[in-house]
C-alpha cells in the first residue's frame, strides 16, 4: 500500500537559494496545521455528540469518518512532502486504522472482529455483541470505571462459531431439534453426554482458553475456582443463562463443551437458526467464583417506593443465613435515599433467634463500638450504604435505573456480580401515562437555581450540592453528591467518577473534564456562570444537564423519567457505533515528544498520527536554517533595530507590508509573531548595552573560544535570519556563542497556536551557562511552557494558546532575549540566578510573571 | 414501523407533530423531546406509513428527512402541503444540496436543519414555529 501511495508524493525538490523552496515547504507546514485543527473540531463533534447533545444518524458517522479519513491523508502527504518522505510509514498505519473503521460502520468491531477469546481488561461496554452483556457490563464496572467486579475472560461468538464450524454441529443440531421434539426428558442426557465426549474443541480455540486460563490465574490467583458461563448476545441483558459453578481451571474446557452442550439442548431451534443466518449469539464467560458471606439485589429506583427517591436493597436470606425453617420469606429489604448520605427511609428486617449469629459473626444483642446492640438487620448501615454507593455508580454508568446484583466478600468488599436494566419495569414510552403533564406541572412551579452553561453530558441527577476547590481530595468527595466548581480543570477528572452530576463555572464542552464526563456519563453542564453563588453547599437539587438547569429540591417526575429516551444510552447501537469508532480516532497515546516510542509506528489511532505529523513538521522547521544550509546564502533583508543586532528578514508570505524596500523599518513587519517578540527584543530596559564582567575563569575558558574563533567560525557564528509569514516566525539568532531559536504560530485559532523555544551555548565557563539556563527555565516555567533543560539547553514548549497571551509570551521571550544575552558571565553564584529572575520580572512588567513570583514569596512565607 | 401516538387529552392547545426518519434513533430520541416540550407526536420511520397516516388525520408540524427509501422526503412533503396546506414543515437532513433547499423553500418548507442538530435547536426552531404561525402562548 505505501508504495502506491508514496508514487502520488511529489518529488522533494531541493533546489539552492531558492525562497520559493521555504515558502513551498511552509505551506504545506500550514496545510498540516489546518488539517490538524479541522480534525480536532471534527473530534470535537463526535465526541460530543457521545454526550447526548446531538441528534445524529448513521450518515453523520459515515460522514465523519470518511472526512476523518481525508483530513489526516492530507496530514501525512503533507508531512512527508515536508521532509522528503521521511515519514512515509505512516501511511501503513493510517490505512490500518482506516480499514478498522470502515469495518465498524459496516458493523463490524474492527480489530477485535477475529479475536476467539478476550480478557475482561481488554473488554470495553460497547463491545458486548461480540462478548455478550454480562461479560461487557462486568468489565466496564470493573475493570474500567473502579468499582469491584469478578476478573475472568470471553470466548466471543467468533470463538463460539469456529467450535461449532469445528464439529459440523449443524447437522447435529438438527437432529437433536427432532429427537428432542419426540421424547424430550429421555433424549436429553443422552445427548448431553454424546456433545461433551464427541465434539473437538478447534486446536486454535483450545490455545486462546488455556492462555487466557493461565494469564486469569495470574491475575486472580491459581487456585480462585472459576464460573462458567453462557451468555445470550442481547442488547441490555440476557435472561438466559446458562451456568456451570466452582470450575478448577484445569477443567476448563470440560466445563466449556458441558455448557454449550447444555445450551444446544435446551436451544436447539434457536441455534439452528442462529447457524443458517450466519449470526451466533451466544458467547461464553469464564470468571472468578466470588466467596460471598452474603449476596442480595439493589433495584437503584424502587418503583414500590414513593416519592422516588428510594434505591431498595433486598438481601438474600437463604444464601446467607441458614434459617430457612423458621423464615418463610427469602429477603430482607432496606429502601435507601437515592443519594448522598444515603439514609435509611424504610427496612423490613426478619425475626431471627438472638443467638444465632449474624453475616458479620455477631449476635443481634451483641454490644457495638457505639455502646448500642447489634440488633438483627442481616446488613449493618455502613454495609447498606455502600451497596447503594455501587449500585448508583452503576446506574450513572449506564444511564438509566438498574438492577444490580450484589455480593459481599469475606473481606466485606461489595463486589457487583450482573447488571440488568429496569427499564422494562419503569422507563418505557412515556406518552403512554399522563405523567408527561405532571412533569410539566411540576416543572412551572419549581424554584429553578441556575439556567445556562453548556451541556457537556445529557441526563438528570439529584443529589447534594457539594463545592469543591481545585485542589480538592476526591477521596473525600461524597459518592454521589452533586459538585460545582470554578474551573473545568482536568484535575477534577477523579471527582466525576464519584459524582452523580457536575457544574463548572467556566470551561467549554469540548474541554477535556467535558470529556471525561462523557466517559463516564455522569450529567454535567460546563460553564454556568455564578454556580458557585448560586448553588449552595449542602443543598438538595435536581439537574437536568440537557436542559442546563438546576431545580431546588427533587423533582419526582424528572427523577423518574430522566431524559426519558432523548438521552443516547450507552446500550443504543448507533452510541456503541460511534464509541467504537471513538477509540481509533481520538485517544492520544503519544504524549511525550522526548521518549523513545514517540515513532510512526506506534501511532495507534488518527490522534496520535495528527499529533506526532505536528511535532514532526515543528520540529522540521525548527531546524530548517541548519537543516538547508543553502539559506545561508539565500537574499535577504536587513532589518533596521535601535539595538546593535543584525537581523536579517526573509518574507514567505504577508510577514512584510512593505514589499520593495532593501532595509526594513520594524513598522514594516506584519507578521504577528514577530511584532510581538520585537517589542520586548527592542525593550531599553531590556537591552544592557554595558558589558558583563568578565572574571579570570572566562578569559581562561574564552580563550580557548576566542583563539579557536581566530581559526574557525564561532560555533554558532552566522546570520541571524527571521523566516516570517503573517502568522508565522522562525528566527535563529546566532550571536557568536549561544544559539537561540523561536519558532511560533500565532492566529486566532488557540488549536493551531505554538511556541518552540531553543537556547544553548554561551560565552562563560560551564557552570555560569547552566545557571543562565535555570534563569531560562524559570522564566519559561513561569510562563507555563513546558521545559527540558539538558546541561545548558533549554527547550521550552507552549501549544494551544490564545492569541493575547501568546503575544504577551512571545514579547516576554523578546526581552528574555536581550535581557539573557551576556548574562551567563554575570553569573556568579546560585543567589544571581534567584537576582536576576526578580530584576527581569521588574522589568518586564508582565503581570502575569510578577504575579507567579508574588504566589512564590507567599508559599515561601507560609 | 414506529406507529404510537401521545394523546393524553388533557390540554386543548397541544400542537400535533408528525414525525418521519427512517433511521429510527432520531425517532426514538426527537419523540421525549418533543412530548417533554408539551406537544403531541407520532413517529414514523418508513414514508409509505407516514403518507397513510397524512391521509387520516392533520398534523400542525411535520418534521421530516429528505432522504429515504421508497417515496422521497420530497414527495412526502408535497403530499403534505397538498393534504393540508396549513402544516409547517421542518427539513431535517444530512444532505442539504441548493437545489434540493431550493426546491423544498419553494414547496413551503419553513426551515432546514442540517443533521448533526442540537436538540434545543430543533426544538427551539419548532417552538419559534408555534409562536409565529399558531399564536398559541404556552
Amino acid at each position: 500500500m505505501k508504495n502506491i501511495l508514496l508514487r502520488f508524493l511529489p518529488k522533494f525538490s531541493s533546489s539552492k537559494q531558492n525562497p520559493e523552496m521555504i515558502r513551498s515547504l511552509f505551506s504545506k507546514f500550514q496545510i498540516i496545521l489546518d488539517m490538524n485543527t479541522k480534525l480536532l473540531e471534527k473530534m470535537a463533534v463526535m465526541e460530543r455528540a457521545l454526550g447526548g447533545e446531538y441528534i445524529f444518524d448513521k450518515a453523520f458517522l459515515e460522514s465523519s469518518v470518511s472526512e476523518a479519513n481525508q483530513l489526516v491523508y492530507q496530514v501525512i502527504y503533507s508531512l512527508n512532502t515536508l521532509t522528503e518522505n521521511r515519514y512515509s510509514d505512516l501511511f501503513d498505519r493510517f490505512q490500518i486504522i482506516k480499514t478498522y473503521l470502515e469495518d465498524i460502520l459496516s458493523g463490524g468491531l474492527g480489530p477485535y472482529s477475529g479475536r476467539l477469546t478476550l480478557p475482561y481488561p481488554s473488554i470495553r461496554l460497547e463491545m458486548w455483541p461480540l462478548t455478550g452483556f454480562f461479560s461487557a457490563s462486568l468489565a466496564e464496572f470493573g475493570q474500567h470505571l473502579g468499582l469491584q467486579a469478578p476478573d475472568g475472560f470471553v470466548i466471543t461468538t467468533t470463538g463460539i462459531r469456529s467450535f461449532l464450524q469445528n464439529n459440523n454441529l449443524d447437522h447435529k443440531i438438527k437432529e437433536i431439534a427432532d429427537s428432542l421434539s419426540a421424547d424430550k426428558l429421555q433424549n436429553e442426557n443422552a445427548l448431553l453426554t454424546d456433545i461433551v465426549n464427541n465434539s473437538d474443541i478447534p486446536k486454535e480455540l483450545e490455545q486462546a482458553i488455556l492462555d487466557e486460563v493461565i494469564k486469569l490465574s495470574d491475575r486472580i490467583g491459581k487456585n480462585t475456582l472459576l464460573a462458567v458461563r453462557i451468555d445470550k448476545v442481547e442488547q441490555e441483558a440476557s435472561n438466559q443463562f446458562i451456568d456451570i459453578f466452582d470450575v478448577a481451571p484445569s477443567d476448563i474446557l470440560n466445563a466449556f463443551k458441558q455448557c454449550i452442550a447444555r445450551y444446544i439442548v435446551k436451544e436447539a431451534e434457536s441455534l439452528l437458526q442462529q447457524i443458517s443466518e450466519k449470526e451466533i449469539s451466544i458467547a461464553v464467560a469464564v470468571y472468578e467464583m466470588i466467596q460471598s458471606k452474603i449476596s442480595g439485589t439493589v433495584l437503584t429506583l424502587d418503583p414500590a417506593h414513593s416519592p422516588l427517591q428510594a434505591a431498595g436493597v433486598a438481601v438474600n436470606i437463604n444464601n446467607s443465613f441458614h434459617e430457612s425453617n423458621e423464615v418463610k420469606e427469602k429477603e430482607e429489604f432496606f429502601s435507601v435515599q437515592r443519594f448522598y448520605p444515603f439514609e435509611p427511609v424504610e427496612s423490613k428486617i426478619l425475626q431471627k433467634e438472638a443467638t444465632k449469629r449474624l453475616p458479620d459473626d455477631k449476635h443481634s444483642l451483641s454490644i457495638m463500638d457505639s455502646g448500642h446492640r447489634r440488633g438483627s438487620s442481616l446488613l449493618r448501615k455502613d454495609n447498606i450504604i455502600s451497596i447503594v454507593e455501587t449500585a448508583m455508580a452503576v446506574e450513572r454508568a449506564l444511564g438509566k435505573p438498574q438492577k444490580v446484583f450484589w455480593s459481599q466478600k469475606m473481606s466485606g468488599q461489595i463486589v457487583i456480580t450482573q447488571v440488568k436494566p429496569l427499564s422494562s419495569l419503569l422507563y418505557d414510552d412515556i406518552s403512554e401515562n399522563d405523567s408527561i403533564d405532571d412533569l410539566n406541572k411540576q416543572l412551572e412551579k419549581a424554584t429553578v437555581l441556575l439556567a445556562g452553561g453548556e451541556t457537556a453530558q445529557m441526563g438528570v441527577a439529584t443529589g447534594r450540592l457539594v463545592h469543591v476547590a481545585q485542589d480538592y481530595s476526591y477521596k473525600v468527595f461524597p459518592l454521589g453528591a452533586i459538585a460545582v466548581a470554578d474551573k473545568a480543570s482536568p484535575n477534577l477528572s477523579p471527582i466525576l467518577r464519584r459524582a452523580a452530576g457536575l457544574i463548572t463555572e467556566t470551561g467549554s464542552s469540548v474541554g477535556h473534564l467535558a470529556s471525561i464526563a462523557r466517559e463516564v456519563h455522569v450529567p454535567s453542564i460546563v460553564g454556568a456562570s455564578g454556580a458557585l453563588e448560586l448553588l449552595k453547599e449542602g443543598m438538595i437539587v435536581t439537574l437536568d444537564a440537557g436542559e442546563c438547569k438546576v431545580y431546588h429540591g427533587i423533582i419526582e417526575p424528572l427523577v423518574r423519567y430522566g431524559s426519558s429516551g432523548m438521552e443516547l444510552y450507552p446500550t443504543d447501537p448507533e452510541y456503541i457505533t460511534l464509541r467504537q469508532l471513538l477509540r481509533w480516532i481520538i485517544p492520544l497515546n503519544l504524549t511525550d515528544p522526548d521518549s523513545p516510542d514517540f515513532n510512526s509506528t506506534n501511532c495507534q489511532t488518527f490522534h496520535d498520527i495528527i499529533h506526532f505529523s505536528h511535532e514532526m513538521a515543528v520540529e522540521e522547521l525548527l531546524n530548517i536554517q541548519t537543516r538547508h544550509k543553502e539559506l545561508r546564502g539565500i537574499e535577504t533583508r536587513r532589518l533596521k533595530l535601535n539595538i546593535p543586532i543584525d537581523i536579517r528578514v526573509l518574507d514567505i508570505g504577508n510577514g512584510v507590508v512593505n514589499l520593495a524596500a532593501k532595509e526594513l523599518n520594524t513598522d514594516d513587519i506584519s507578521s504577528l509573531p514577530f511584532k510581538a517578540f520585537l517589542k520586548g527584543l527592542a525593550s531599553n530596559e531590556m537591552f544592557d548595552q554595558q558589558p558583563g564582567s568578565i572574571g579570570l575563569r572566562e578569559i581562561l575558558s574564552g580563550m580557548d573560544k576566542t583563539y579557536t574563533a581566530l581559526n574557525t567560525p564561532p560555533e554558532y557564528a552566522g546570520q541571524n535570519l527571521a523566516i516570517i509569514a503573517q502568522n508565522y516566525i522562525n528566527l535563529t539568532l546566532r550571536l557568536g556563542y549561544h544559539f537561540n531559536v523561536i519558532n511560533a504560530y500565532l492566529s486566532e485559532n488557540p488549536n493551531k497556536n505554538f511556541i518552540y523555544y531553543r537556547f544553548v551555548g554561551g560565552f562563560a565557563y560551564m557552570d555560569r551557562r547552566i545557571r543562565r539556563a535555570k534563569f531560562i527555565t524559570s522564566i519559561l516555567e513561569n510562563m507555563d511552557f513546558k521545559v527540558t533543560v539538558t546541561t545548558d539547553l533549554v527547550i521550552g514548549k507552549l501549544k494551544i494558546i490564545d492569541r493575547k497571551y501568546m503575544e504577551l509570551a512571545l514579547k516576554s521571550l523578546g526581552e528574555l532575549t536581550a535581557f539573557s544575552r551576556q548574562l551567563d558571565v554575570k553569573m556568579e553564584s546560585e543567589k544571581d540566578v534567584e537576582d536576576f529572575i526578580r530584576l527581569f520580572t521588574k522589568r518586564s512588567k508582565n503581570i502575569f510573571l510578577a504575579n507567579r513570583i508574588k504566589e512564590q514569596d507567599q508559599a515561601c512565607s507560609k | 414501523m414506529d406507529n404510537s401516538s401521545s394523546n393524553t387529552g388533557v390540554n386543548p392547545v397541544k400542537l400535533k407533530i408528525l414525525i418521519l426518519d427512517d433511521e429510527p434513533i432520531v425517532c426514538k430520541r426527537l419523540k421525549p423531546a418533543f412530548l417533554k416540550a408539551g406537544y403531541e407526536v407520532e413517529t414514523f420511520t418508513t414514508s409509505a406509513d407516514a403518507m397513510e397516516r397524512i391521509l387520516e388525520k392533520k398534523f400542525d408540524i411535520v418534521i421530516t428527512d429528505l432522504k429515504m427509501e421508497g417515496v422521497s422526503g420530497m414527495e412526502f412533503l408535497t403530499e403534505v402541503k397538498k393534504q393540508s396546506p396549513h402544516t409547517e414543515i421542518v427539513v431535517i437532513t444530512g444532505f442539504a444540496t441548493i437545489e434540493a433547499s431550493k426546491e423544498s423553500l419553494q414547496k413551503g418548507v419553513f426551515r432546514f436543519v442540517a443533521k448533526p442538530f442540537k436538540l434545543a435547536d430543533i426544538l427551539e426552531i419548532v417552538e419559534q414555529l408555534k409562536n409565529e404561525r399558531f399564536s398559541i402562548t404556552p
